[in-house]
């Protein structure tokens, strides 16, 4: 380490401390405590019953995607039911339907 | 009323007994929020939450450390949440902060090395970067310079603080001092 790098080090920590104490300078609100104090008295103060409030909060919020999503999936269902029933009336042939018999008849027996 | 007392009367439900003890502790919860955020304005609402936390926290104060350590330790993690929070920026914020370092990084080198170290410090950006170089170190040395040059705490007391040994607070200082004059150094090349 040669003395230029030494001393800008020194330079570069002395310009550091001198940042720090100006910060330092710095006052706080004077008026805190009585902030401070009336936001503790004021009705928006937390209490202990927030934390049973957000897990209802959750609770609900998950109970309400579940609802969404399996009526989501009925009404898909309920939908996709429909369509392959037409599907199945449109295919039906009413030559296949009598080959069918045809051949139902000629495996009975005399 | 001593400490205790206070303590006492603020479980028994006596609000007012807080005052004095947030009296006693703003200045010096202020100044540890002012070396993570370094903003005024921050640092007092950063204090309010830090306030308004310990009383919510009171019961589970187990006095087994001094009231300031316990508050000290609530002033850390509050900052260094919003820190955390202020960090999730916008793309675009971003990219408007690497533009403004480029240029800034191009126009005022050179005239860095002409001024002497006091100009130095009256020019903004300076202090702009040193502040940076601050917030660019790791939360662990971050804290414990701090709570070093902010408080001028001795380092037996930061590492009561920190939950570690005298020795690591040692090797943090260290480390932040190392890395802060190599990163300013590159700066001022």
């Amino acid at each position: 380490m040669n003395k230029n790098s030494v001393k800008d080090d020194k330079e570069i920590m002395e310009m550091i401390s001198k940042v720090i104490e100006k910060e330092k300078m710095e006052k706080s609100n004077p008026f805190l405590s009585t902030q401070i104090m009336a936001r503790l008295e004021g009705p928006k103060a937390v209490s202990t019953g927030s934390v049973y409030q957000r897990v209802l909060n959750y609770s609900l919020v998950a109970v309400s995607a579940a609802i969404i999503i399996i009526g989501g999936i009925n009404l898909g269902n309920f939908y996709a039911n429909t369509v392959n029933e037409n599907i199945e009336i449109i295919a039906l042939n009413d030559a296949q339907i009598e080959y069918l018999t045809m051949l139902i008849d000629e495996e009975q027996p005399n | 009323m001593d400490e205790q007392q206070l303590i006492n009367s603020i479980l028994a439900g006596n609000k007012d007994s807080y005052k004095p003890i947030v009296e006693q502790y703003q200045s010096m919860v202020f100044r540890v929020c002012m070396g993570f955020v370094h903003s005024k304005e921050d640092a007092d609402d950063l204090t309010q939450e830090v306030f308004i936390n310990a009383f919510l926290g009171m019961k589970s104060f187990n006095r087994q450390s001094m009231l300031s350590t316990w508050l000290y330790r609530i002033a850390i993690n509050t900052s260094l949440n919003h820190l955390r929070k202020a960090n999730k920026r916008s793309i675009f914020q971003r990219l408007n902060n690497f533009s403004g370092q480029n240029i800034l990084s191009s126009e005022n080198a050179s005239a860095h090395k002409a001024d002497s170290a006091d100009q130095q410090l009256i020019n903004l950006e300076t202090t702009s970067r040193i502040k940076k170089a601050i917030d660019s170190l790791s939360d662990k040395q971050r804290i414990a310079f701090v709570l070093s040059k902010y408080e001028e705490m001795p380092q037996q007391q930061i590492a009561e603080i920190m939950n570690t040994s005298v020795g690591a607070v040692e090797q943090l200082l260290q480390r932040a001092k190392t890395n802060l004059q190599k990163q300013l150094a590159d700066y001022y090349k």
